[in-house]
């Protein structure tokens, strides 16, 4: 009885797919060694710190011309030019490095995701602009962007730059706002156009309102904003900023946002194809037939079948972006000292190759394991979502 | 209000075009007809003859561009669809007029547990809670005859077979108690047993819900049973409209003896050829001038090749489009009589 309950029970498509992916044994490597290497960098540090009080700052004081250790039973992974412990910095660089993955990766999921569904759910002329506009950032060298990027706003700018978030916040609110705005008289226009009763008479009081409604509520977001802002909420924000954040960790939200800015295109364009060719399906068709709502069409029943390709890209772009991310602080550009990710620890160990080796080979193989582990996942992810082998 | 007060929906020189790169489309030209309350109708053709067309455009479906209705009037219980704002299509689109596909494997959301989907509909237009949606749904479901239903709304729809998933979607597509059920080709992609036990369900709720029934169809056994009027499309315009009864007692168009001759008879077997209409439906991107039907009917003569036919009204409520409606007309009388003295 109990079996043939078990059985009932709705089996999704996603769970088939993760019964194949159990079954692929390299994948399962690729995601047991991500989980360990996960757990590890989240309490690693704090484990190392307890029980032999080495951080990833922390510089002993020693008299030894050469502080640099090779590695040994108090210092697993020896340590640097410093003297520092480098599991302790292995582990706080891959809290970097794992957390601009991830979340470069999730900004570009839902930027890219929803640009994209829209435009190829939208179709036509909108869509035509919309992926226009991928294609011209897209030919901007992303290199370039992301290096002006951190050089203009990284750095003592930052604080600046801080000073204008009210505005900023505001300013774009307002932006996104009148375009609704636009839609929503447009909309109405062509709705008043289309039928004999006209605009005016069909919706004589509610189109009237919203309109009044929403440019009273435009202008008193614009003034306060900059009357908050420019006096109060900018400078009190910028003096937060100074005394509780250090320039480090500022620089590591710009690496995000930045890696963010740009790994969102390719997802967009991915998600779009997947929506064209979906929403011509009938079951699209018998969704608008019951009167769902184009919001909800593109969100509930688009984009869930859509997310196979989705899943498989995010996860190989979770190494790409890494790779970035240890290119630019390899150039100086990423995080700054004290702080370090694996892509800064191997360049430091580049420079002492020939003497300290252990400084390039730890933090390199672990960056190298992490990323082999992520292929092979998103590998496996991909046969296991494969239209091939799936049977509906 | 038209002169037609107890139509439900009322169907006036509707023409969808679609522009393709092989030039305008006329896939609905100029159609028109009437649906009482409580009435079914049937639409027969060949593919691409307009049929699921004509019930996108009144559910406003059509994919605009490339497709746009250019012409014509859809009123439905007074109101005219064509004029109506977007918005207001799709408070009636699932509520008041509902849609059954014709591909139940296809028309049901795979990422989806049908109790989500059954939700949907519900939720949307009569308000429900979750937990109100979620027990309609579970009496809809029983209703159209699948048991177990409380365990088996929390299954996806690819752990159903062919006819459960058109249960499904006729659930679905009964949840809001619609006026009008639109059914384009129900039972298309099911096999035989399925399809009559289909049928009959749709015909069982039909009597039991008083649903105007508009059923979409390229086999003429199908609507025989179950149809109180019947139209028969051909490229893109109405070839003839009768009553059921007489639409297969008497038919006034060439086309359509052609279509009853090409059903399979078990009653006159006798190791002939089954009887197919000759050639194939003309391109409708490239109309010929005259009678669409011209290259492929027994009957024509020049006149066929030359003038587009005249829709002639054979009685009250029986058309043509044909230059020799009457004669036809007259021709399978005499043959009627003839089988039912003989």
């Amino acid at each position: 009885m109990d079996q043939a309950l078990e059985d009932i029970k709705g089996a999704s498509p996603w769970s088939d797919a993760w019964k194949r992916l159990l079954k692929n044994s390299l994948a399962v490597f690729g995601l047991i060694v991500l989980i360990v290497m996960i757990l590890a960098v989240i309490v690693g540090p704090s484990i190392i710190e307890w029980t032999t009080g080495y951080t990833y700052d922390l510089v002993p004081a020693q008299h030894e011309l050469v502080k640099a250790m090779p590695p040994s039973i108090s210092h697993p992974f020896g340590t640097d030019d410093l003297g520092r412990d480098l599991l302790a910095r292995v582990l706080q660089g891959g809290r970097i490095s794992l957390m601009v993955g991830i979340i470069s990766t999730f900004v570009s999921l839902v930027v890219g995701v929803s640009y994209g569904a829209i435009a190829g759910y939208v179709g036509g002329k909108m869509d035509n602009l919309m992926m226009r506009i991928v294609d011209i950032i897209y030919a901007i060298p992303y290199m370039l962007i992301v290096i002006v990027l951190l050089a203009v706003f990284g750095g003592p700018n930052t604080k600046a730059l801080v000073t204008w978030i009210p505005q900023i916040v505001a300013g774009s609110l307002i932006f996104i706002l009148g375009i609704l705005l636009a839609v929503l008289i447009y909309r109405r226009m062509l709705a008043g156009f289309s039928s004999t009763a006209g605009l005016a008479t069909q919706y004589p009081v509610k189109g009237l309102l919203i309109v009044i409604l929403a440019s009273a509520l435009l202008g008193i977001i614009y003034l306060s904003s900059l009357a908050i802002g420019s006096t109060s909420l900018g400078p009190s924000l910028a003096d937060w900023y100074g005394t509780n954040l250090s320039q480090g960790v500022s620089q590591i939200f710009l690496l995000f946002f930045a890696l963010g800015l740009v790994s969102w295109l390719t997802m967009a364009r991915v998600v779009r194809g997947q929506i064209l060719s979906l929403k011509n399906q009938e079951f699209v068709i018998a969704a608008k037939a019951t009167g769902v709502s184009p919001f909800m069409i593109i969100f509930r029943h688009l984009i869930p079948n859509a997310l196979g390709p989705v899943i498989v890209y995010a996860t190989l772009t979770v190494p790409a972006v890494m790779l970035t991310e240890a290119f630019l602080s390899y150039l100086g550009l990423g995080v700054q000292a004290p702080y370090a990710s694996w892509g800064s620890l191997s360049f430091d160990g580049v420079k002492n190759l020939a003497i300290f080796p252990w400084q390039l080979i730890f933090p390199g193989v672990t960056m190298a394991l992490t990323l082999f582990s992520l292929n092979f996942l998103g590998d496996g992810i991909r046969d296991a979502l494969d239209p091939q082998t799936r049977k509906f | 209000m038209t002169a037609n007060n107890d139509a439900i929906l009322s169907v006036r020189n509707l023409k969808t075009y679609f522009q393709t790169e092989d030039g305008l489309v006329r896939a609905v030209d100029g159609i028109s007809f009437d649906l009482k309350k409580g009435e079914t109708l049937g639409i027969v053709g060949e593919s691409g003859s307009g049929k699921s067309v004509t019930n996108l455009s009144v559910m406003r479906l059509i994919q605009e561009p490339p497709g746009k209705i250019v012409d014509g009037q859809i009123e439905f219980d007074g109101i005219d669809i064509l004029k109506l704002p977007l918005d207001d299509v799709r408070k009636i689109r699932g509520k008041r007029i509902a849609m059954i596909f014709q591909d139940p494997m296809t028309s049901l959301n795979p990422f989806l547990k049908i109790s989500t989907q059954l939700m949907e509909v519900t939720r949307l237009h009569l308000g429900h809670t979750k937990r109100q949606a979620y027990e309609h749904a579970v009496r809809m479901l029983k209703m159209v005859g699948i048991s177990d239903a409380e365990q088996r709304i929390n299954n996806y729809p690819h752990e159903f077979s062919g006819g459960m998933r058109q249960r499904v979607m006729i659930a679905m597509a009964l949840s809001c108690d619609p006026e009008l059920l639109i059914a384009d080709e129900p039972t298309t992609a099911l096999d035989v047993t399925i399809q009559a036990q289909i049928l009959e369900l749709i015909k069982d709720l039909r009597a039991r819900m008083g649903t105007s029934v508009v059923l979409i169809t390229h086999d003429l056994g199908v609507v025989a049973g179950m149809t109180d009027k019947i139209i028969v499309m051909y490229a893109g315009k109405v070839f003839e409209q009768a009553p059921t009864g007489e639409l297969f007692a008497m038919p006034a168009n060439p086309y359509t003896i052609g279509l009853l001759r090409s059903v399979p008879d078990p009653a006159h077997e006798d190791g002939t050829e089954l009887y197919q209409i000759p050639g194939l439906p003309p391109d409708v991107a490239h109309m010929p001038p005259g009678c669409p039907f011209a290259e492929r009917c027994e009957r024509a003569e020049d006149i066929c090749r030359r003038d587009f036919p005249p829709f002639v009204q054979i009685n009250t409520e029986h058309h043509s489009l044909c230059h020799f409606a009457l004669e036809v007309y007259e021709r399978s009388q005499k043959e009627a009589s003839v089988e039912v003295s003989g």
